[in-house]
């Protein structure tokens, strides 16, 4: 997400990074970690762990200073480990304390979770500064609250969080690498056409960069990321219940999981050919390829008149119910948009853009990846907007007292971050069992066995991909793809988003889309990322998104966005970083929490990652997870009395 | 005028501080550069007390130059007593490591140099593989070639060695490691088998990889080639072994290294079935068998987990091995630990790919954790400058250390520690090699470096000498585990190691503020163990192995059946 151009400005820039007088200490933190996050790599399942863990931190530190609100570590048992706390009386201002004990539990988890980050340096620039700006002793290290000092109780808590989750299934102590998994195919080699080999076009295939610039802008020559977080599954949950949990075995180990929406379509069917299901999810992906050109001419109004209100439940994952879902050729889903604005009760007012805009601007801004606070951080910044929004009450779930700022931030990011844990824990349990391949390595894969549509043509194979005029074709002698010598001849085609070979400059060029050579097709993404480097099913952008939908919609009372409208604005010619566009100003605009989350996952068909397949299960997954864990935590603020 | 001036005087101490190590080469007397045609192999260097007298003095293998033994006089100075100690070589031989063992077992320590070919006769010019050599202490300052009378007969493209008590008959045994399988000197029509043209294509296209040596010490009297325990390993361009114990099982494993291991055989661990005279070759269920261009290995426990981890030297940054214990696969953290650099700026602010060579793990700092230090290199004659590298252990991540003083621009191959002022710190020694192309605008010529410690802190250390009696007079092999609070800490006592060359036997410690050791166990090759309690900081204890009997047959079944 490219903040620079957003009217609601966080701070990119460590040197200008600055904390607002107007936030709440808890909000103060949040900022801090957020920023430590886009320092970081971009590794979502980790910091849904942070963003959980010290949301914790910030909120057993408020709550031992209240009446109604129990703790959530302190004295508790979590998963066979009791946190010892005595109560203690802490002399003076309450509302002093809080913020004390607060600072000085996000201080100590933030180091202690950022020090092994390769934007460390930077980051502790910022985590420093804010300490000092409150006027707190980073030499003071006493965990000996019982006295009635509130920083060491915050000392404390932090230290009781870190020795729990060391422990957690994590493997924190080894930098969260694997320990056992090992991807089946070789990698792809990017800068080579097509694809060399697949040893099993139904598993996951490393990318091999030529050149790849880590988080600190480090060249590193030659780069084979390992995939993120394939026995994320392992790591123990705030809200999900492990009675559910069902161990699934691959390989010679064992996978936890607890929601299994059963296998994605696999490559071959019973005939032992090429499967349409497979076939029609990752085609699917480069069709939608061919709808990111601004001067198409294709028009859309993109306002919540238009889009939105979209159901998610199916009942299977076959293409004919697919199909009623997304479409598949002019792009988006079936939602039918809203008469009116339930909140000012006019209708929404119409924004008209060129498609290849929207579709390009909300790619980006639900991209998540490098620089980024990636998806769990993503929804962190938008639960900020809403807090801090001018037409919104801060009531809990809409109801009673306007209650303050500290408490509601307090609250809300302890409900979101345990959400998010959770949404990682799930989604990648399944990422790492199903090891299912992406869009990039299955299209490549089917075009180079040649076309399975007619076997009385040229190209033909029963593992080939199926034609479909318009957009996969072969190429045919005279095609202007057809080479010098011809050499392309009875190639596959896509019609799709032409690549970064189209893309000089950035500033100046757009790729466009046109036709292109099968073994040349990218997904719409950073050239040095391409695609996140973990399998796709199930989504974790449609986990992560619907789940945090879901805890807005309970937290705040409403589904709507307050005053019925949230929207962000994508600057001309500056929105987008690896082609020049949009073409005009796009305000994206969403009525509902759950219209944000529906775009967050359509983007991602758009981006080229991820098929229809992997997005829906993840987010009815994200549903289920997002009301669980809100129910589930928000017993904390009550438990008291 | 006058500001200006003072400024400029303090600038640099002000700014940034004093550097870790000190370059003390030119007022410690030595003077030395390894010479060999070209710079893939060694040169190597060795820490040890050749004559007793309680400071540890250098051999350094010379290539195709002279051998040195630098005796340390004990005053910050050594003097170079190669001809007197007979070590001198009155032909070419060219020497590449060297390690160093009480072979006899007679209280004086033996050197044992590996060797890539020799003149065949004083007078010609012709080169041939040539023998490994042992050279005998006499005890008396001086040295006699025995290779022969020992069984070191067999001709070899040798590049390191290393002792282990792998049987753990007191006796210390030898593995040799070779890098081509033959080598044909002067015998090409077009000289292309000339050392100064090997490149990628010649090393991997025209020549057959070595076999590994082991030999198996015969009571003192002679080594018995035992090569088929190798069996298993594979044959590499072999570039060195550790005897090694990754396991805690108290026998020493082997950890062996080689080049070009991405097509040709990778780094291997062969597990010591002790008592059984066998090693099994269990690299790819522990996920060590790295294909790399592996020239050193480094050992240490650098997160104090009590078990060995491994760096291993690459061209680009090698990995960072950590051992999990408990039979569990190694990970390589190179990437998350932070010692993943794989360029670094060099001499005229050229980028250099890292090319490294020596692996050491020290506390140079006496902070509690071993940092990291890699003697860096370029390929000679293609020559453009690399610093050497210190890590510096931070707790969880190391960090370069910019000031540490030992990036100087030296072809630099072996590396060791150890403390030649007795101060309780560890001083670096680094060999150099001597460049085959002009240097004058690249920064010079540089030749090898003694780096004295200099860091100023109020650590405590201690330090351990083992003198074993059953097991090898120095305990090579050993495990030293001292308690201090809440801290457990191991060493091992270095056999030989990286690059072609062995650190010093006394074992090291960096205490921090600890103010007492409250325990200290070592683990003889073997198994046996001996306590202590209570010692003092800041010292040097020598500990002697206790005698014990070997318990008769009829004694070890009233003891099975705890009959008394």
């Amino acid at each position: 997400m490219n903040y620079k151009v957003l009217f609601f400005l966080t701070f990119l820039c460590v040197s200008n990074f600055t904390f607002s007088q107007n936030h709440s200490v808890a909000r103060k933190w949040n900022e801090v970690l957020l920023q430590s996050i886009r320092n970081d790599l971009a590794r979502p399942t980790v910091h849904a762990r942070n963003l959980f863990h010290i949301s914790a931190a910030m909120y057993d530190a408020w709550a031992v200073f209240e009446d109604k609100s129990d703790t959530f570590f302190l004295n508790k048992e979590n998963h066979g480990v009791y946190i010892p706390y005595s109560n203690t009386t802490f002399p003076g201002d309450i509302i002093k304390n809080q913020e004390e004990a607060i600072s000085y539990a996000a201080y100590r988890l933030l180091i202690h979770r950022y020090e092994i980050s390769p934007g460390y340096k930077k980051s502790r620039v910022i985590i420093d500064s804010l300490f000092e700006k409150l006027g707190y002793d980073k030499n003071f290290l006493s965990l000996d609250y019982k006295k009635g000092n509130p920083a060491a109780l915050g000392n404390y808590i932090a230290k009781k969080i870190i020795d729990f989750s060391w422990e957690d299934g994590s493997n924190e102590k080894y930098f969260y690498t694997n320990l056992f998994y090992e991807p089946i195919n070789k990698a792809l080699i990017l800068k080579n056409p097509g694809i060399k080999e697949l040893d099993d076009p139904n598993r996951w295939q490393p990318l091999a960069f030529e050149k790849f610039i880590d988080q600190s802008g480090n060249e590193l020559a030659g780069s084979v990321p390992e995939f993120l977080g394939p026995e994320w599954g392992q790591v123990l949950p705030f809200s999900l219940d492990k009675k559910k949990i069902k161990i699934l075995k691959r390989d010679g180990y064992e996978y936890p999981i607890y929601f299994d929406p059963g296998a994605p379509p696999e490559f071959l069917n019973s005939n032992k050919e090429l499967n349409v299901e497979y076939f029609w999810n990752h085609s699917f992906v480069s069709i939608w390829g061919s709808h990111l050109d601004p001067n198409d001419g294709v028009l859309w109004d993109i306002s919540p008149n238009s889009i939105g209100n979209q159901n998610i439940n199916y009942s299977s994952l076959k293409i004919e119910t697919l199909n009623k879902k997304y479409n598949r050729d002019n792009g988006g889903d079936n939602s039918s948009g809203y008469k009116l604005n339930p909140i000012t009760k006019l209708p929404y007012k119409k924004q008209i853009v060129p498609r290849g805009d929207y579709t390009r601007v909300i790619a980006e801004f639900w991209a998540d990846g490098p620089d980024s606070e990636t998806p769990p951080g993503h929804w962190f910044t938008i639960l900020n907007y809403v807090s801090y929004h001018d037409l919104f009450k801060r009531k809990f779930e809409g109801k009673g007292n306007l209650i303050n700022q500290l408490e509601w931030d307090i609250k809300a990011y302890f409900l979101l971050g345990g959400a998010m844990h959770d949404a990682a824990i799930a989604a990648w349990g399944l990422k790492g069992y199903y090891d299912y391949i992406r869009p990039i390595s299955a299209l490549r894969y089917m075009a180079k066995n040649g076309q399975s549509s007619d076997n009385n043509f040229n190209s033909y194979s029963p593992l080939g991909i199926k034609l479909i005029d318009g957009y996969i074709e072969i190429v045919k002698k005279g095609d202007p793809l057809s080479g010098k010598n011809g050499e392309n001849i009875g190639k596959i085609k896509f019609y799709s988003w032409r690549g970064h070979k189209y893309i000089n400059n950035p500033k100046n060029d757009y790729a466009g889309v046109g036709w292109i050579l099968a073994e040349n097709w990218f997904p719409y993404q950073r050239p040095t990322f391409v695609t996140p480097n973990f399998s796709g099913y199930v989504s974790g952008h449609s986990t992560f998104s619907r789940a945090a939908a879901e805890v807005l919609t309970l937290l705040t009372g409403s589904d709507f966005f307050p005053g019925g409208l949230g929207e962000f604005v994508a600057k001309k010619n500056q929105f987008l970083v690896f082609e020049k566009g949009p073409s005009q100003d796009i305000k994206i605009q969403w009525a509902t929490y759950r219209d944000a989350s529906n775009q967050c996952s359509l983007s991602r068909i758009w981006g080229g990652i991820h098929p229809p397949v992997d997005d829906l299960p993840g987010r009815i997954i994200g549903e289920k997870i997002g009301i669980n864990a809100y129910n589930f935590g928000r017993k904390y603020f009550s438990l008291k009395n | 005028m006058r500001l200006f001036l003072f400024l400029h005087f303090f600038l640099p101490t002000l700014f940034f501080g004093q550097d870790s190590f000190s370059d003390v080469t030119l007022n410690s007397g030595i003077d030395n550069i390894y010479d060999v045609y070209q710079g893939l192999f060694g040169g190597g260097v060795v820490a040890f007390d050749y004559n007793n007298d309680g400071y540890e003095d250098l051999f350094i293998t010379g290539g195709q130059g002279q051998d040195v033994l630098y005796k340390n006089n004990g005053d910050g100075t050594f003097t170079d007593v190669t001809k007197q100690s007979g070590l001198f070589k009155d032909k070419i031989i060219v020497t590449t490591g060297v390690s160093s063992a009480d072979v006899n077992k007679d209280g004086h320590v033996d050197l044992f140099l590996t060797t890539i070919a020799s003149q065949v006769e004083k007078s010609k010019k012709n080169k041939t593989l040539s023998p490994n050599l042992l050279y005998i202490n006499n005890g008396d300052g001086t040295f006699s070639d025995q290779s022969s009378k020992f069984g070191i007969v067999k001709n070899n493209f040798s590049t390191s060695s290393s002792f282990g008590d792998i049987n753990a008959d007191g006796f210390p045994d030898l593995f040799v490691s070779n890098y081509f399988k033959n080598f044909y000197f002067e015998e090409s029509p077009f000289n292309t088998h000339n050392l100064a043209i090997l490149n990628h294509y010649s090393i991997n296209e025209e020549y057959e990889t070595g076999d590994d040596e082991i030999y198996i010490n015969i009571e003192g009297k002679y080594f018995k080639n035992a090569s088929d325990l190798l069996i298993d390993a594979g044959k590499g361009y072999g570039f060195g072994g550790v005897f090694t114990d990754f396991d805690n099982d108290n026998d020493l494993d082997l950890f062996i290294i080689n080049d070009f291991g991405e097509t040709s055989e990778s780094n291997r661990l062969l597990v010591n079935q002790y008592p059984e005279l066998r090693f099994e070759n269990k690299s790819r269920e522990l996920k060590i068998n790295f294909g790399l261009k592996s020239m050193g290995v480094g050992v240490g426990d650098y997160n104090n987990d009590t078990f060995l981890d491994y760096h291993v030297t690459n061209i680009f940054a090698g990995p960072f091995i950590v051992n999990r214990g408990n039979g569990l696969p190694f990970i390589n953290l190179m990437n998350n630990v932070g010692t993943g650099v794989n360029k670094i700026i060099s001499y005229d602010n050229y980028e250099a790919v890292i090319i490294g060579w020596g692996s050491i793990f020290l506390d140079y700092d006496n902070d509690t954790d071993l940092d990291l230090f890699n003697s860096n290199g370029p390929i000679n004659p293609l020559v453009n400058p690399i610093p050497n590298i210190l890590f510096e252990n931070k707790g969880r991540v190391f960090e370069l250390n910019e000031n540490s003083g030992v990036m100087d621009y030296g072809i630099a191959r072996g590396s060791v520690h150890f403390d030649y002022d007795n101060d309780g710190d560890q001083d670096i020694f680094v060999v150099n090699q001597r460049p085959v192309n002009d240097m004058t605008h690249r920064g010079g010529v540089v030749g090898s470096k003694l780096y004295r410690n200099d860091s100023k802190n109020n650590n405590n250390w201690l330090k351990i000498k083992l003198k074993g009696n059953q097991s090898t007079s120095r305990g090579l092999g050993s495990r030293i585990r001292i308690v201090c609070d809440n801290l457990n800490m191991i060493r091992e006592v270095d056999g030989g190691s990286s690059h072609a060359s062995q650190n010093t036997s006394i074992v090291h410690f960096g205490l921090g503020e600890n103010k007492k050791i409250d325990s200290l166990i070592v683990s003889w090759p073997g198994g046996k163990k001996q306590y202590l309690t209570n010692i003092e900081p800041n010292q040097l204890i020598q500990i002697d192995e206790l005698y014990v009997e070997e318990p008769s047959f009829l004694d070890s079944i009233k003891k099975y059946f705890n009959w008394n």
